[in-house]
């Protein structure tokens, strides 16, 4: 595999992971899962 | 190349990779169908039991293939048990698949957020009942602390991904806001992507910021979509066949409705459970209670009813609108639901959908089991009506 090959293997990764990381519902009780917030204006 | 120009490239060649994959999770979420199961035919909320994405997903797949009815209801789907209630009465004797969805208050507001975000699903094989209680009149959308069980962020990020409406959605959260605990972050992107208030830059950067967000999210849920979608298939065994379907003996189902409820009715005259009785209505022997608030809501129940029926009907759904009946023997002011009933079958005449209006029938004893919640007896007739309907 190339060097190239495999970098693009890895950000399709962490790609994926943050596709399941926005993609994925709050829990019931409406608890985050996203670990970022805006500040109320 | 080397350095960044090296990485920067790769991102690219994964980004490409990914938004092509998600070509692919589109069609794995619309190819799998999870099957109709006799097991799951009354949901109390999409999140009973299961997370919340299985049930939507499970719904959802019920309204694309038309392979079961699906009926919304409130708090009488779940006020007290009886075989004829029609989530148990259709599959089980009939053979009609069926799926109702819904507990107290579960009104036309919660039902377009949900029809709402599902409106891609929906085409002439979907069948839809709606059960209307004349009831929900007196409230004003849906009470703060029952907003969860109907509204997760499934339905955010999807009606956000097919470019649909959160307006209503954003008005209702601003308008409440005080009340609501555990907003999810959907919810208070849906609040700062709809801002209300005068505009202003900042405001605006950060509702620009927040739909961008909202739709990163919408296109990355059909990705949880189909992950959710292919678990529940590979998990689920095979469902349990429906008995074949057949036409009963309407009469002596509801002689046998009749002889289900009267033993339950004995401590008084107004024809509705004992135990409902002593609990709610010493002050009332001889009936005369209110139902209706000073001020009611119909306005805003109706308008959210007819966007329900215009969105159905837009897709061509065929759909069968059941206005409930109270108990006239508890309330002494059903008259104020008179003028509101002309108005439903304006509506249902104008859409094209079928009504069953049960408001006049004569009181007979089970036909209602307390003082708004339909009884065995009511349950035949619309386990009748919905048969007829579906066939």
């Amino acid at each position: 595999m190339t060097s190239f090959l495999r970098w693009v293997l890895i950000y399709a990764g962490l790609g994926l992971a943050l596709i399941y990381h926005l993609g994925k519902p709050a829990d019931e009780a409406g608890r985050s899962r996203v670990v970022f917030e805006y500040q109320q204006f | 190349m080397r350095g960044w120009p090296r990485h920067l490239a790769a991102m690219a060649c994964a980004a490409v990779l990914l938004f092509l994959l998600g070509d692919v999770a589109s069609h794995v979420s619309a190819g799998l169908t999870l099957p109709y199961d006799s097991r799951h035919a009354h949901l109390n909320s999409l999140g009973e039991g299961q997370p919340f994405t299985r049930g939507y997903q499970y719904v959802a797949d019920r309204l694309r293939t038309g392979d079961a009815v699906v009926l919304f209801a409130s708090s009488e789907l779940v006020n007290r048990k009886t075989p004829f209630v029609a989530h148990n009465f259709l599959p089980d004797r009939l053979g009609i698949p069926l799926v109702s969805l819904g507990r107290g208050y579960f009104q036309s507001f919660p039902e377009y957020l949900l029809l709402s975000s599902l409106a891609p699903q929906l085409n002439a094989s979907s069948r839809v009942v709606i059960l209307f209680s004349p009831g929900w009149i007196n409230l004003n959308r849906v009470p703060p602390n029952f907003f969860p069980y109907y509204l997760q962020d499934d339905l955010v990020y999807d009606t956000r991904r097919h470019g649909g409406d959160l307006g209503d959605l954003s008005g209702y959260l601003h308008d409440r806001s005080d009340d609501l605990e555990h907003l999810s972050p959907a919810l208070r992107e849906v609040m700062r992507a709809l801002p209300v208030g005068p505009p202003s830059r900042p405001r605006r950067l950060l509702a620009w910021g927040s739909d961008l967000l909202l739709q990163a999210r919408g296109w990355s849920y059909q990705w949880v979509a189909a992950l959710y979608k292919l678990s529940a298939w590979l998990d689920g065994g095979a469902p349990p066949a429906l008995p074949p379907a057949s036409e009963p003996d309407w009469p002596d189902l509801e002689r046998q409705a009749i002889a289900d409820e009267t033993p339950l009715m004995t401590n008084n005259q107004l024809w509705v459970h004992d135990q409902y009785f002593t609990q709610y209505l010493t002050d009332h022997p001889h009936g005369g209670a209110s139902l209706f608030g000073q001020e009611t809501h119909e306005d805003v129940e109706l308008s959210y009813l007819r966007r329900n029926l215009e969105l159905l009907r837009k897709h061509d759904a065929k759909v069968l609108l059941v206005i409930l009946p109270l108990n006239g023997r508890v309330y002494g002011d059903l008259d104020r639901f008179q003028p509101v009933r002309p108005q439903i079958h304006a509506m249902a005449d104008e859409l094209g959908v079928q009504l069953y209006d049960m408001w006049e029938q004569t009181p007979e004893i089970g036909l209602m089991g307390d003082g708004m919640h339909i009884g065995s007896l009511g349950w035949v007739r619309i386990d009748r009506a919905i048969a007829r309907w579906a066939r």
